[in-house]
């Protein structure tokens, strides 16, 4: 049944039991009294502890000097979690300073200040910038307040419901029976696919582009569309990589156009073009439709939904349509490939959840359905411990609306911080036997084992939770149902996966695989 | 569902000028979760932790977070993500038989947010998740404290 967590109350925290214990030494003398209500009020903010800073730079200059490798930032993070402590001050360039906050009892303290707009800084700098030179809808993440309440309200039963995004898994287990016809035809004689990672960023844009535009885009057609897709592929992935380097620059960029951002805005064209070219053909075909009278197809639900819309305009629309378009490709598709890696690495959990996934499709053509989803513990715990294993972003950002204490520290409102919670995916504390891949830590149903909840929520959580999510969940579920059914994955020899940092996580280099069919 | 309710209005929307303003949203502003199914009144007690009884009626088909913004009922943070299921302030405790009784167990989304709430109960469950019937009529209710204590500390 539901895990309790009664013990995990709000006072609680760590924080708490120190303050009380100064609390407790400090009776009799009036200045351990003074020294006490400081305490309460937390340490000062200028003692968080950091790597030194130096003027202007702050800490840009470590990741410059390589002292940090800003391409293996999530274990950079883990570095300083180690060398400072729960609590830790970075400032990258000027007026941006970000508090790393590793404890999840601090997750747990900023999510619960949160009213109905919490403030977020935007994931890629770079493509806010953009979108404010070119005119464009902010789309959600990278605005606030009002704007972001306007966008989202329009949107959150359409995306965010899961009732209403299941409506869409017809198309989706289409997608990926294609992908599945696309890897039995690719296999070389070891049985591996040599483009595995590019097959399934493929699939995303298959499934997605049928959600968003209501139609396939021929992404495995092997013609002029697929070879156009392998472009938009690549650009996106561009696209990240260079967000990151200028993440990790003094933010000339902002001031006036360097080569790099030029760059940047040239590949964010291409994204933009292609994206708003689908759907200007999508709201014209609609609009045929109803100008002929003819009742509109249920292929066309998302986008007919977002016209439907009073509060959005034709900006929103598009910028709205081509982030559920392209946002799955730099995060669905590498929690993909880490899920495939996963399979073929363990052998004994990949059995369990074929023999689960066999009982709820004992006949493999059977079509997915949200009911058969809701029959897959194992297959939801695989995924989890594959976010803990292979995390695909690092952190969780926020502005705080409130002045709080934190791992014992004061942090004024409108400080940025970061919740970092990766740090503790391979710790001992949070997970016994942090290096064994066991899905079965999140089963339900055996309390000892209970995970503390905000540990692992690679979505965020509240009312700014990941807007995508219940897409990018029924799009793994899927694809994994069906891959598990229909093929034995396995590791070839060679070298672990690595992973590189490029504003989200990434695999370096192509993932591997075997896939030998399962005699049904 | 919706989509009906957007065919019907495309013929009107035919002699609109704009056009993005083809179609009217269907207004769903009695139901932050659903469609108004019937018009059954269905009695609800939500007991603060205070424990000051809050009686009050909600139709049936409504959610128990549609009938807390209804009928404007005070409760600082509560259903801050408006029945999306992305947050779990809108947790309500229920009685063991009441519990039982309710006609939907939980699906695996509403666990998860339930993982994450305040309180949590071995009776827990989300209010945006419980739609009202008549066999609910009489329901009483526990609002966790925490709710409110953790945004007003």
């Amino acid at each position: 049944m539901l895990r309790v967590l009664q013990s995990r109350v709000f006072g609680s925290t760590k924080t708490g039991a120190r303050m009380y214990s100064n609390l407790a030494s400090a009776t009799g003398r009036i200045e351990d009294q003074a020294s006490v209500v400081q305490e309460n009020n937390g340490l000062p903010f200028e003692d968080i502890p950091g790597p030194p800073r130096v003027p202007l730079w702050g800490n840009l200059l470590q990741y410059k000097l390589r002292v940090y490798d800003w391409r293996q930032y999530h274990k950079v993070l883990c570095q300083l979690h180690t060398k400072y402590g729960p609590i830790v001050r970075e400032d990258l360039g000027p007026y941006n300073t970000v508090i790393h906050l590793f404890d999840p009892d601090d997750a747990r303290a900023v999510y619960a200040t949160e009213g109905r707009s919490p403030i977020i800084k935007p994931l890629q700098e770079t493509v806010k910038l953009y979108r404010q030179k070119k005119d464009k809808s902010p789309g959600l993440g990278n605005t606030n307040g009002e704007e972001w309440y306007r966008l989202r309200s329009a949107v959150r039963h359409l995306m965010l419901q899961p009732r209403e995004v299941s409506q869409y898994l017809p198309e989706v287990d289409d997608a990926t029976n294609q992908f599945v016809s696309r890897i039995k035809s690719s296999l070389d004689s070891h049985g591996e696919v040599a483009t595995l990672n590019e097959e399934v960023a493929k699939w995303s844009q298959e499934s997605a582009g049928r959600i968003c535009f209501g139609k396939s885009l021929g992404c495995f057609s092997r013609g002029p569309e697929e070879r156009e897709l392998d472009n938009i592929i690549h650009t996106n992935r561009e696209m990240f990589r260079l967000s990151a380097v200028l993440k990790f620059s003094l933010p000339i960029y902002k001031l006036f156009p360097t080569p790099l951002w030029q760059k940047v805005a040239k590949l964010e064209d291409i994204l933009v073009d292609y994206s708003e070219r689908h759907v200007d053909k999508t709201v014209d075909e609609i609009n045929e439709l109803i100008k002929k009278g003819e009742p509109i197809p249920d292929r066309y639900s998302f986008m007919s939904h977002l016209i439907a819309s009073k509060d959005l305009s034709r900006k929103d629309i598009t910028i709205l349509t081509l982030s559920l378009f392209l946002d799955g490709l730099s995060t669905t598709v590498p929690m993909l490939l880490f899920n495939l890696y996963n399979l073929a690495l363990h052998p004994e959990a990949q059995e369990k959840l074929f023999s689960e996934v066999r009982h709820v499709l004992p006949d493999p053509e059977t079509p997915i359905t949200s009911k058969i989803l809701g029959h897959l513990p194992y297959l939801k715990a695989f995924v989890k411990e594959s976010f803990r294993t292979l995390p695909n972003g690092t952190d969780i950002s926020r502005i705080l609306e409130k002045d709080l204490v934190l791992s014992g520290y004061k942090i004024p409102a409108g400080t940025h911080v970061n919740l970092n919670m990766l740090v503790n995916f391979k710790s001992e504390k949070y997970f016994p036997d942090p290096d064994k891949f066991l899905p079965e830590r999140w089963l339900r149903g055996d309390e000892s084992q209970s995970v503390h909840p905000f540990v692992l929520t690679p979505f965020g959580h509240g009312t700014r939770t990941c807007a995508g999510r219940r897409f990018a969940e029924q799009d793994l579920y899927v694809f994994l149902t069906r891959i598990v059914r229909t093929f034995k994955v396995s590791y070839p020899h060679g070298a672990a996966l690595d992973t590189v940092y490029d504003t989200l996580v990434f695999p370096k280099g192509p993932v591997r695989a075997r896939f030998e069919l399962r005699k049904s | 569902m919706a989509q009906a309710a957007l065919r019907s209005v495309c013929a009107k929307a035919l002699f609109t000028s704009q056009p993005l303003r083809l179609f009217v949203v269907p207004q769903r502003c009695h139901s932050l979760t659903r469609p108004l199914l019937k018009k059954e009144e269905v009695e609800v007690t939500f007991v603060k932790a205070n424990g000051e009884a809050i009686k009050t009626k909600g139709k049936e088909g409504d959610s128990l977070l549609d009938v807390i913004v209804n009928n404007n009922i005070d409760l600082d943070g509560f259903g801050a993500c408006e029945g999306t299921l992305t947050c779990s302030t809108c947790h309500l405790i229920f009685k063991k038989a009441d519990f039982d009784a309710l006609p939907e167990k939980p699906t695996d989304e509403e666990l998860d947010m339930l993982d994450l709430a305040y309180e949590l109960t071995e009776t827990s469950r989300l209010g945006c998740q419980i739609n009202l019937t008549k066999k609910l009529n009489g329901l009483e209710v526990k609002v966790p404290s925490t709710i409110n204590d953790a945004r007003s500390s």
